[in-house]
Formats: C-alpha cells, structure tokens, sequence
C-alpha cells in the first residue's frame, strides 16, 4: 500500500526501460576460442615453481558425454593455456554426438567407455593412463577454462604445499560474469552452498584464496597421489554431488583444498540444469541431486549423529517436498521423497561407504573439527527459509495489485508508439524517486492511511460485542475446541437428536482450521471472524477498488474516494444487521467478496497464465463464499454466464482460446468440486434445501422489497435510509457520461442479483421444523457492492468536475453541473460516517443473548458429560401445538443447526411423542426409552393439560426444575444408551479425501507464479548474454541459440 | 474552432442510455417485488380430538356415597380407589356401568374416591358425591390445572375445607393464590403444597388462614394433577348443628355468570364476586326468570377492585314478588370474575355456582330429592330434549322443551329420576339442578348441582418437531 503513495509498481520486462546494470568494465577483449573471456588479472602468471625445483607435472582428464555443442570451445580453451597441460587425457562415455571424434582430432586417443559409465568410474579408467604425473587437471565437457586456469592453479599450488585440491573460480556461462561457485560446501539438510547471491556478478569481491571443503570437479586440480589415496571419487555418486563427497573425505584425512579465484573456469552446468540429458540422471536431474545430497551427509557425517540425522532429513524432505508443491513443482517433490527412500532405503550401501570413510581418516586421523569448520553453519537452511517465505509473500504481494498495470503493459508491448506505452514510460520515471521518509513519518504526514487506521480502531470498538464467548440471534454457542468441529466435519453420522446421516455444513472446514490456528479455540475463531469482518472487508474493497479504478482510468482513483468506497462497503455487515443478528453466513461473503471480485478481475489479465491463477483462487474464495452462503454459486452462475455472454458478442474469437473463458469456467466449477462432501451426501440424504440455505439458525430473516435494495437483512441494522442514500448514489453514477460503461457494469451485476432475488422469493424451502425461503443475504451483500462500486465509478468521473483549478475542469463543466455535484458528493459522503458512527455507539444485538435451552441446569450437565444418553424438549401448548426437539450432548452448537434442521425425524418417534402427550401408554414411553431419552422436559411456561396427562402416565416420575414454570419427568426404567453411532459411511470417506486432494492442488494452483522458478537465467532477461547486444557478438551463433533454448 | 458534435447520452435510441434507464428499472422493480416472507409453521397450530380413552374423576370426602354413570353404550367396570390423608394407597373396587344404568359406593366410602373410566367407559363418565347430614351433592370434577373457589370462609360461622386429591402415583404440587376483600392476602402455607401420589391433603381455612370476611382461592397445579373441592360450612352457632355443602370450582373468570339454582325462600342470600384482574370491574345482576332476564330494580351496580373480592347481600333482590319465579342470578362484569351465591335457610347450606355452557348431550347423576331442572342462556331458538332416568335406567320423564334467547325452564323431575340427561338441539344452554328434601332432620335440605359437558374426546395436541434450541 505504501507504493501506491508513489503510483509506481513493480513490473518487470523490457518495456519498463533498461534494467540495472552493474558497471561492468569493459574488458580488453581476448578473443579465446569463441570465449570472450574477463581477464582475472594482469600480472605475468608464475608458471614455474618458486624455489626452482622442477616444474610438477599436469596430466589434464577430461571427460564428455554429449558434449559436442561445449567441446569445440572447451578445446579451443585448453590449447589456449598459458602453460598448458603435460598430458591429456579425453574419456567419452560414448557420446551420440560426435563429442569422441572432436576430442579425439583434438587430443588424439579417446578412451571410449560404456554410456552409462558414471563421473568416477570414467575418472579412474583416465587415470589409469596417468599415472606418470604429479598433478590431475579435470575439465568436463562443458567447462572452458580461462587461458590463465591452469598456470594460475599451479601457482597457487607451489605457493601452498599444503594444499592437495585446488580448485577455480567457476563463473557461469554463457553469461560468463555471474559467479557460480567459489569453492562448496554442505548444509546440514544437504543444500549445495556456495555462499553466493543467486546470480552475483564477478567484481572481486570473493578475491581471496582460502580454505573450503570442496571444489568442483569442474577445473578441480588434485594431487594425484591424494586422488589414489582417497580411492578416487565415489561410485555411489554417479553425476552430481561426487565433488563434495570427495572434498569432505579429503579434509576428514587432513588435506587442504583450495579455491584460487584467480583461475577461472567457465562451466555451463549442463547436467545440473537439465539440458544434458544422460542415462545416468534420465529426465530426474532433481532426484540423482538430491540423492546424492543425502548420501553425502549420510556416509560423512560423525557416527553418532546418524540416526537423528536421518530423522532431521526425513523431516526436511516432507517440508521441502510441501515447499516444491506450493510451487506447483509435483515432479520435484516426487523426486525428494524417492531420493530419500532411494538413500534409507539400501542401508547397507551407506552403511559400506561409512566403514570405508572410517577406515580412511582413522588412518589419517582425526581432523572432525576442521572439517566442521568448513561445512555450513547451522543456522544456514532456516535463514534459506525465511529467505524463500519473504520471496513469496513479495511475489504474492506485488503480483496482487496489477492487473490494470498488466493490461496496459501489454497494450505498451502490443503498440509501442501508442499513449499507453508512454505513459508506462513516464511512470517507470516516476518510479525511480526514492522513499526518503522513514515509516512513521509517512503513516503521520498521510492523512487517509490515519483515517484508515482510525475506520479500524472504530470498527474494532464497534465489535466489542462479538468478544468473548457469543450466541444468540442466528449464532449458535461455539462448542468447546476445534476438535469438535473436525470431528462433526469428518463424521458422515451425527449423533444429534435421533442420529442422522445429514452431512454437516461445509463451512465448519474453514471455521475448523481457523480455531486450530488459534489454538484450538473455537469460540475465538467465531470472535475473530465477526470482529474481522470489517477490517477484512476493508482491506479487500480497498485493493479491488484501487484495481477498478485503474482499469477504468491510468492514473486510477483518488485515495479519499478509494477511503469513502472501501469504508461504506466494509460496514455493510454490520449496518445490514447481519452481525446484531449473529448471520455468520452475509458477514463472511461481506468480507470475502471484495477479494473475490478482485480475483476475478484476474480474468481480464493479459497472460494466460495468469487469468488461470486467477481462476483457482476466485474458485477457492468463490467455495469458501458459498459455504457460508450457497445462493452466491447460483448467483456467480448467472453472472458468469451474462458476462461471459457479453465478452463473446465484444469479441467473438475469445470462444477459440481456452484461456479466455476456461478460467471463469474453473472457478464456477470449482466449487462444486471443493464442497462435493457436502452438496452430494446432501442430496442422498434428502437434506437439499439445505444447498440453499445460508449458514445460521432458521429462520433467517428474509430480505425483502426495500430491505433487498437498501442491503438491510433483519431488523438490527443501520437505518434504511442510509442504504437507500447508496442506491440514490449508484443510480447517480449513471449519469456522468465518461463512466457510464462500467457503471452500467455494476447495474448489470445489481439486476442480476435483484433478480435471482425474485426468483428465489417464489421458492419455499420445507425443513422438517419450519418453512423458509432459501437464504439471499448474500445478494444483498452483492447489491450493495455493485452499489458502491458503480457509486465510487461515478464519482471517479465527476473529480475533475470538483477540481478547483479551471483548467483541469475542462470547458465542459457547467457550474450547476459542479454545485450538483458538489451536492450529490456531500450527502452520500454521510453514509459511512453515519454508519460507522452508528455502529460505535452500540446498537442493538442479540449476540449476548445467548440461548435458553429451557432445560433445568442438572439436566443439562447431566447430558452434556455424557451421564444420560438424551432429553426430550417439548414446547408450546395444547392450543397451540406441541414442537420437540432431542437434547444430546453439549447441546446444539455451532454447526449443528444446519443438520438438525434438515435431518427428517423418524415417524415412529413422532408418533410416540404424539401418543405420550395425547394417550400416553407405556408402550410409548418404552418407544423414548429405546431411543435412550432419559428425561422428558416442558419447557416453560409448561401447558398444564400436558403435564397433567404426564403426570399421569406411569413409567414416568416427576423431576425437579428450578423454574416452577418448568415441568420435566425422568423416564423410570429401560432407557438404552441411546444407538446414535450409525454406519460409517465410505462414500464421505472417499469425499473428503477428494476433497482434501482437491483443496491442496487448488492451494497450490493459487500460489504466485515465482519469478525464476524454472531456471536461474530467466530472472533477470538483461543478464542473459543472448539478449545483451554488448555480449551478443562473443557468442557461438548457436551457442546463443541454445542459451535461449535453456531458458 | 468547430465545435464537436454531441452524442445523445440518454437518447432511447443509445443503447448505453437505455441499459442506464432499464436496469435500474429492473432492480427497482425485481427489488420490490421480491417477498420472500413464508409462512414459517411456528405459528399456532390447533389440536385435533380423539376419543377419550382415560378418565379421572375425582369425588371429594364425603358420607352420603356416590353415584356413578356413564351415557355411553358400553358396560363394564370402572375401578373406584379410596383417596387416603395420609397417602397410603386405598383399597380399590371395581363398580359395573351399563348405559343408563347407575353403579353406586355405599356411604362407608368417605374417603375422596378416585373414579378411572377407561377405554369405552372413559368417555362420558359422571359421578356425583352426595354428603351428609344435611343432603349436599357435588359432580365430581376431573383433575384440573387451574380453579376458582369463591365466598369461601374462615371464620366461626362459615369455614372452608379445601380438598386437594392427587389421582396419580406420582407426587403433586399445588399452590393457593387467596384474595381477600382488601386485596390478595399473603399465606406462604398455601404455596407449594404438596400431595402425596394417590393422597389427598385437606386444608381447613379457619385454621391456616383464620378470617372473617369472604375469600376467593385460586387453585393451581404446579405439578401433577390436582383435583380441588372445598366443603364449606355453615354454623349458626347454636343448638342446631352445623350444615355444610360442596362448593365446586370455577374453571376460569369470566365477564358473564349464569347461576342457576336458587333455594326458596331461604333466609340469607350473599352473592361474592372476586375479581383477579388488575383493573376494577363494574358488576350488575340479572333475575332469570322463565320469561326473561332482567334487571331488577333494587339491583345496585357493584363495583369490585382489583384482586379481591365483594360479597352483597342479595336478599332485597330476590325476596321480591318480581323475583318470585326466578330461578337464577347472571352475573355482568366489566371484566372476567369469578363468583358464588350461598343461601342459607333453616340452617341449611345451599352454594350456587355459575353454570356452564351445555351444547351437546350431558348427564348428572342425582341425590335422592325433588329435584328441579333450571335451563338458561340459551344461545338461539332451539331445542332441548330433556330425559330423567331412573336408577335401574328406565326412562321416567322426558320432555322436549322450546327455547329462545332470553327465556329460561324450569322443569320439576318426577320422584324417582335419579339422573337427568339433557341433549340441546340448535342452541346452547346453561342448567343446573336443584334437589331439595324438606324438613330440617338428616338428608334434609337442599343441594345446587350444575351441569357440565361430560368429556367424551381429548384433545390431541398437533405435535411437531420444532427448531432445536438448546
């Protein structure tokens, strides 16, 4: 929100005009065999050893595998030593591409082995044929090393006779100034770490040679008499991670490896990023990586530790595996648990490779402490956490507010000379200006973010009823814990009233998993969401206004506007009267639909992608929306069709593109997948009307004719003229010409929503217990954000008239058309104010009233612990008619209602009622007894006549009530306890699994696309060297090709 | 500079200008027609009726036994249970009915009798309890929520025994809500009294609640069924021993009361009216007579407060020669009352309570008497069969009588009839009995029965699952 104050955003891509560039030097550019390479340095490399013993002798290994589009460069690299290898040796591991005949017309023999030779193997079979050297230089195939590589090393190398693994500084290439690797090391959840910044350019700064664990075999320059010592690399270790597993084994048997960033080494890493593909690594490069990780930690790290070490990578691999489906990576996350079987699984390899490293630095001895110096700090993967937490919440933030911004990039990109384009290079211009304020003074110097905090404050002061434990009106007591509605969720038999299979209400998932977030407090999770109701409204109203007004106008909506629009929307579940009445079910959509709105603007997004993000997530809020209120699927249906109808006849050929009318498609749809467990059990259990109640107690008030339009539903709202005051405002708004269209948008939505109104209103719903109309608070909700928005839209196009500067007014701006104006602006300015006003004075609410079971406390107790199975409630007078209800348990909570109301009660139990207060018989009263009810209750004020023929039926004994008005009977004999457990259902079963399945690939088709997922080169398209005209003559033709292709 | 040309805006011809026109029409429109408003089925909902299947009289203590019947067809026994102070349970004895047929209980039986009719005999039950010395009678009441006793006493000369009888094996609560001619008198004894199951519990007011002036009580059950009576007593303190009779209860105040079933020329004549509304009621009195119903000359308005009762001394109304032939007092009240006439003459007590209404077929069993069948109020021009039987069930009497509003019948029953059936045609009616034996030695006296409905159907209330609240 704070970078709305300065409209800039942040949108990345060419079109926002160059990127930041490093000052790069230009380098002098030493043409090498196709690789411009940067000079390390410029003074004269040492090549002889200082104290003038004879020069050692190199022997350079290099091993290819498919390499042919690196090799030419790669050779031309190595003959362009400055002091060039003794011997070479070239092993191919068969490569199809000719890889074998370019090194063999470069270096003579190849040694040809087996394709699915691993890096180890093909290592030792070339060192067989150098045995005769003091040195092993190894390149890969896709490694070119600087023409000053190898004097460098060797330089080093004499310097420091300690030293038995030197190793270069590898950049990347193509780019070939991003830093790669400086020497590895290994996390304790087996992270390869480098201790670089993705993508950090070479500048110096990491210019020091120094101590590491490991280098990368790519450049590695190892003495050979240490490589025979330490058995060479590690046959478990195929590809990837065989570096560090040597590099650990040398410092556990006291060597001392090196990293000499004076040597450089370009290094494609063409098997970790998946282009090479070998029968080694297949298509699972993730899975040989990370394998090759745990096996590293697991066959290295000290004895003792292994089992929690196991335990703590086990653990890890479940997080990460959860990491990589967030996003959307399943293939990733498959491959960590494989690799972690994979590992665990043969224990008796690692078990073998531990007695072997043993063996090795026993005989060496101990030098554990150096080498925990040299691995990673512990702390390390937690920081890599947070790092990748505060990624997506950037990702998830900076991507929310875009959508107009997009829209009109696109344009830019579609029509660079156009006004948009323009205009988004001005404002990438304007962007540029810093925030030179610090936090506070900015919140204080901004009157409208005080305002906002201060609409909060009230709004929190208003809701001082809804603290604490809350019941009454259409709320139900919250029972104790979470744990009571995961269990009702997941239960396919309730064991209320008679026991019934009617499934609960499909809202209680995410009140569940509300309460379990806070502890377990289902009374706070109530007390939160009717508190967060207005807050969360106006958040929503505010980021979903601001996007409307941008996509209707570039420089988008004054902030007061944006303040008066988000504040009047934000109290319509308060001035409405659906939370004085405890309606959990409008105040839920009031507070979600802003947020769903705004995610359905994501349809109008220019990339595909995109509009199917928003696809999931306007489904998944759509489901939520509809749990609580299911008329609003009947209502998106409707208005999905109507505008996708409208869309069609504007521009026909959107029916070709999938994308187009696919993700409203989806997130209409959705829902219907995300309730199944619900709406299908539902209709099997003949509890349908149920799918289109809203969530509370029936009889929920019914709005109706002025009610509908002035968004007041029951009788504990706002006054009506307030709502009516919004309507005069939308019906306003039509005037201004300039804004007529998406005014006229907003009335589209408000007629279809007054008409699935009227149409429902024909509908009654039969519950067993009472008749009602099927619940449509949340079209009044609807109605009342059309309302507003269309009002806000108005407003919008009547500011210029209000400017007090003539010549931003324009000519056309009459003066009675501004005093109208001024008028029109002044009167529904009133509407929040009014409204906020009123609902911090405290008006009336039935959330403190509680619910009078009418049963006496013992009784109540008595059930509640579970000591009677069941009381039997009856209500009402002979004259009158007679209305029972079962008491089980705690008594009907939050939840509850919604099954109780719609579960048909067993005719035999009704007519043993009927015959108890009629004719009672004993055979009556053994009809309750069966059905395990203990005691038979008359609520007050109890009908004389009933009681009177109780009391005369035997089998029955009086029981006390403290209210004399009370009468209540316990039944004597034969009460069972009650067969209330049912048959458990597979059918729920299978539903909430799909539904569980459901929800975690929605949640992680909701998540932002993070920038850069699929590869390091797509960060940041100015860094890519194919996209760098500086850069661009330095590259292989086809080198660059493919440097696009591996993006 | 030229001037751009202007685009209609809300021209009928721009489709932009009528969608900005139509739909807020249609919201308007589709607003204000929506009325989702259902009936929501929380409302009343009256109850059916069924054939009684069970039926409880109760008659209070008394020495001159009982008579039972019933005007059914069946036959059969019907189980008689002695009711006991102390609560131990009776001996129980079963009494054969026939259709017109009377079963009797010896005089022995003084105990309160319980009378359960069940099944076809339920319907249509009847049970008079006649006492002793002097002759007094009452039909014996089925257990009731909620009843009136008015012109009780508590002094030396007239004193009260409420009789509460619990017919069930269960325990029973009443409490007595008194008023007094200053207002409600405070007897925290009369609160929560409880009656043991199958017991009955006598509560003699010139003991508990020592008072000379008149009182009404209000009898109700808080738990368990409750059947009251008050025997009320009337001692001349003198040589002549005291008389008493039953004063039967009223089941609700109302605005108009027919008492019916004046004792002749009897020497004191108290009318009580207690009124248990909160705002005074203006009462005036009526004569019937069998010609009409009228307003006597020396009748004064009475004017009774708030939660009391007013006694007037009705002898300069009906010792009249216009009051010769009348054989009933209607009681006009501005709001609902309850009230009573008690007569004494020659010593002997005679109670008046109001009648109710009569519409179809009824039948009272009778002490042994001249017995005089009042009929009043009748509601239209119709017809009342009238038929007294004999105790074997032999018809005796039948007379078919023509009634219009305004006019009454007083018709004397042969010797003989020891029940009186009476079946309106067209109309409803009021009636009572008065039995009398002259003389002043023991069964001598006379005794005011009224006639009820019997019960020959319950009420089934509507039963329903409501909207679980707890």
């Amino acid at each position: 929100m704070a970078r709305e104050g300065s409209g800039s955003s942040a949108v990345p891509g060419p079109a926002r005009g160059p990127a930041p560039r490093f000052p790069l030097p230009r380098p002098r550019a030493v043409r090498v065999s196709g690789v411009s390479g940067v000079e390390p340095g410029t003074a004269p490399v040492q090549v002889a050893a200082l104290d003038g013993s004879p020069a050692p002798r190199v022997g350079l290994l290099i091993v290819s595998h498919d390499g042919a589009r690196w090799l030419p460069t790669v050779i031309d690299g190595i003959r362009a030593q400055q002091r060039p290898a003794d011997r070479v040796v070239a092993v191919d591991t068969t490569s199809r591409d000719g890889s074998d005949a370019l090194l063999e017309d470069a270096f003579g023999t190849v040694l040809t082995v087996p394709g699915g030779t691993g890096y180890p193997a093909a290592v030792r079979e070339g060192l067989a044929r150098l045995d005769d050297v003091d040195w092993v230089w190894m390149l890969h195939d896709d490694s070119t090393p600087h023409p000053e590589a190898l004097a460098r090393l060797l330089a080093q190398a004499a310097a420091r006779p300690d030293a038995a693994v030197l190793g270069p500084k590898l950049r990347e290439w193509p780019s070939l100034r991003r830093l790669l690797e400086l020497g590895v090391t290994i996390s304790g959840t087996g992270r390869r770490e480098t201790g670089l910044e993705r993508g950090e350019y070479d500048q110096g700064q990491h210019d020091e040679v120094r101590r590491v664990l490991a280098v990368n075999t790519a450049g590695m320059l190892v003495r050979r008499d240490v490589l025979d010592q330490l058995g060479g690399f590690d046959d478990q270790l195929p590809v990837f991670g065989n570096d560090l597993d040597f590099g650990w084994r040398a410092a556990a048997a006291g060597h001392t490896t090196l990293v000499v960033p004076d040597a450089v080494v370009f290094h494609a890493e063409a098997a970790h990023r998946g282009i090479r593909r070998t029968p080694l690594t297949g298509r699972h490069t993730h899975y040989q990586e990370r394998r090759a990780a745990l096996y590293t930690l697991l066959a290295n790290s000290r004895g003792r530790w292994l089992p929690l070490q196991i335990l703590r990578l086990g653990f890890g691999t479940l997080l990460r595996m959860l990491g990589f489906l967030l996003v959307r990576q399943v293939g990733q996350a498959l491959d960590e648990l494989a690799a972690l079987v994979s590992v665990v699984g043969s224990p008796g390899q690692l078990l073998a490779a531990r007695r072997a490293r043993r063996g090795r630095s026993g005989r060496a001895g101990g030098a554990g402490g150096e080498v925990r110096g040299l691995l990673a700090p512990w702390w390390l993967p937690y920081r890599h956490g947070l790092d990748l937490l505060t990624d997506l919440a950037d990702a998830a933030t900076s991507q929310a507010a875009d959508v107009a911004e997009r829209r009109r990039l696109a344009a830019a990109e579609r029509d660079p000379a156009s006004f948009a384009a323009k205009r988004v290079q001005a404002q990438a211009a304007d962007d540029e200006l810093p925030d030179d304020s610090g936090f506070v003074v900015r919140f204080l110097t901004n009157p409208i973010e005080v305002l906002l905090t201060l609409v909060v404050l009230a709004s929190l002061i208003g809701a001082r009823a809804a603290f604490g434990s809350v019941a009454g009106g259409g709320l139900a007591p919250a029972p104790a814990g979470a744990g009571d509605w995961w269990s009702t969720y997941l239960a396919s038999w309730h064991p209320l009233g008679l026991g019934t299979p009617v499934p609960a209400p499909p809202y209680l998932l995410p009140l569940a998993l509300l309460a379990s977030l806070l502890g377990g407090s289902a009374g706070l999770a109530v007390s939160v969401v009717l508190v967060g109701a207005v807050p969360v409204g106006l958040w929503g109203a505010w980021r979903f206004l601001r996007v409307v007004g941008r996509l209707v106008s570039p420089q988008g909506m004054p902030r007061w506007l944006l303040l008066w629009g988000a504040v009047t929307y934000a109290l319509v579940p308060v001035t409405s009267g659906a939370y004085g009445d405890g309606r959990l079910g409008p105040v839920v959509a009031a507070a979600l639909l802003p947020w769903l709105a705004h995610a359905a603007l994501g349809f109008a997004e220019p990339e595909a992608d995109r509009r199917w993000r928003a696809a999931f997530r306007a489904g998944l809020l759509l489901s939520v929306v509809t749990s609580v209120t299911p008329t609003a699927w009947f209502f998106a249906v409707v208005l999905g069709a109507v505008v996708t109808g409208l869309a069609l006849r504007i521009v026909p050929g959107a029916i070709a593109d999938r994308s187009a009318w696919g993700p409203p498609a989806t997130a209409i749809a959705l829902p219907v997948l995300l309730l199944l467990p619900w709406w299908l059990p539902a209709l099997r259990h003949r509890a349908a009307e149920g799918l289109l109640l809203d969530a509370g107690r029936p009889p929920a008030p019914a709005p109706h004719g002025l009610d509908l339009l002035a968004g007041r539903i029951g009788d504990v709202g706002a006054p009506t003229w307030l709502g009516v005051l919004l309507a005069v405002a939308a019906l306003a708004a039509l005037l201004p010409r300039t804004s007529r269209i998406p005014v006229l948008v907003c009335w589209i939505a408000a007629s279809l929503a007054a008409v699935v109104a009227l149409v429902l209103s024909w509908v009654t719903l039969d519950l067993p217990a009472v008749s009602v109309a099927p619940g449509t608070s949340f079209l009044v909700v609807a109605l009342q954000g059309a309302f507003v928005v269309a009002a806000v839209l108005g407003a919008q196009a009547l500011v210029p008239l209000l400017d007090p500067t003539p010549a931003r007014r324009g000519p056309q701006a009459p003066a009675w058309a501004r005093t109208a104006a001024a008028v029109v602006a002044g009167v529904v300015a009133l509407v929040p104010l009014v409204g906020l006003g009123w609902f911090v004075i405290g008006p009336d609410n039935r959330l403190g009233d509680g619910v009078d079971s009418g049963i006496p406390a013992y009784m109540e107790q008595a059930v509640d612990r579970g000591r009677v199975p069941g009381v039997l409630v009856l209500r009402g007078s002979v004259e009158d008619g007679l209305r029972f209800d079962v008491r089980r348990g705690d008594g009907v909570r939050l939840g509850d209602d919604e099954i109780l109301d719609q579960t048909r009660v067993d005719q035999s139990f009704e007519d043993a009622v009927r015959t108890l207060v009629s004719r009672p018989s004993p055979a009556s009263v053994a009809e309750l007894a069966r059905e395990g009810i203990s005691y038979i209750v008359l609520a007050a004020p109890a009908d004389g006549d009933v009681a009177a023929t109780l009391d005369a039926t035997g089998g029955l004994a009086q029981a006390s009530a403290e209210d004399r008005r009370t009468r209540a009977w316990q039944i004597q004999r034969g009460v069972a306890e009650g067969d209330l457990t049912g048959h458990r259902s597979w059918l729920r079963l299978l539903l909430l699994l799909v539904q569980g399945a459901a929800l975690v690939v929605v949640a992680v088709q909701c998540g932002p696309t993070r920038r850069g997922a699929s590869g390091p080169g797509d960060a940041d398209p100015a860094l890519d060297p194919a996209l760098d005209p500086a850069l661009a003559p330095a590259l292989d033709p086809a080198l660059g090709r493919r440097g696009r292709r591996i993006r | 500079m030229t001037r751009t040309p202007r685009r209609p805006s809300l021209s009928p011809l721009n489709p932009l200008g009528v969608l900005a026109v139509v739909l807020p029409l249609l919201t308007l429109l589709a607003g204000l027609l929506t009325d989702a408003r259902v009936d929501d089925r929380t409302g009343p909902r009256p109850p059916a009726t069924a054939d009684l299947v069970r039926a409880t009289l109760v008659c209070p203590s008394g020495a001159g036994g009982v008579l039972l019947g019933t005007d059914g067809t069946a036959s059969g026994p019907v189980r008689v249970t002695a009711s006991r102070d102390d609560g131990r349970d009776g001996e129980g004895e079963e009494v054969d009915l026939a259709p017109g047929r009377l079963g009797s209980l010896p005089g022995a039986a003084t105990d309160a009798q319980v009378v359960l009719g069940e099944d076809d005999l339920a319907p249509g039950l009847f049970a008079t309890r006649v006492g002793s010395p002097r002759l007094s009678a009452m039909d014996c009441p089925a257990p009731a929520a909620d009843q009136w006793f008015t012109g009780v006493g508590a002094g030396a000369t007239h004193r009260s025994v409420l009789e509460l009888t619990n017919p069930d094996a269960g325990p029973a609560v009443a409490s007595v809500q008194v008023l007094g001619g200053a207002g409600p008198v405070d007897a925290p004894r009369f609160q929560g009294i409880a009656v043991p199951g199958r017991g009955t519990v006598r509560l003699d007011l010139a003991t508990l609640l020592p008072r000379r002036s008149q009182l009404a009580l209000h009898v109700t059950s808080d738990r368990g069924r409750i059947a009251a009576a008050v025997l009320d007593t009337y001692d001349a303190l003198g040589p002549t021993p005291a008389s008493s009779d039953y004063l039967p209860g009223q089941a609700a105040p109302a605005p108009t009361l027919w008492l019916l079933g004046l004792p002749g020329s009897a020497g004191g004549r108290v009318l009580s009216v207690a009124n248990p509304g909160t705002d005074a009621v203006r009462v005036t009195l009526k004569l019937v007579t069998p010609d009409s119903v009228f307003t006597p000359s020396a009748a004064q308005e009475i004017v009774v407060d708030p939660q009391t009762i007013a006694t007037v001394d009705l002898r300069s109304v009906l010792d009249t020669k216009a009051a010769a032939d009348a054989f009933g007092v209607q009681v006009n009240a501005t709001g609902a009352v309850t009230a009573s006439l008690r007569s004494t003459a020659a010593d002997d007590l005679a109670l008046t309570v109001p009648a109710t209404v009569v519409s179809e077929e009824t039948r009272l069993a009778l002490p042994p008497g001249d017995a005089q069948l009042e009929i009043a109020g009748s509601t239209g021009v119709g017809v009342v069969q009238v038929v007294g039987w004999t105790s074997s069930g032999r018809r005796a009497f039948s007379r078919s009588v023509e009634l219009v509003p305004g006019n009454g019948v007083s018709l004397d029953l042969p010797a003989g009839v020891q029940s009186v059936s009476l079946t309106p045609e067209r109309t409803t009616v009021r009636a009572a009995v008065r039995v009398s034996r002259a003389g002043t030695g023991r069964g001598s006296g006379t005794t005011v029965l009224p006639l009820r409905e019997l019960v020959r159907r319950s009420l089934v209330p509507d039963v329903a699952p409501g909207l679980p609240r707890g």
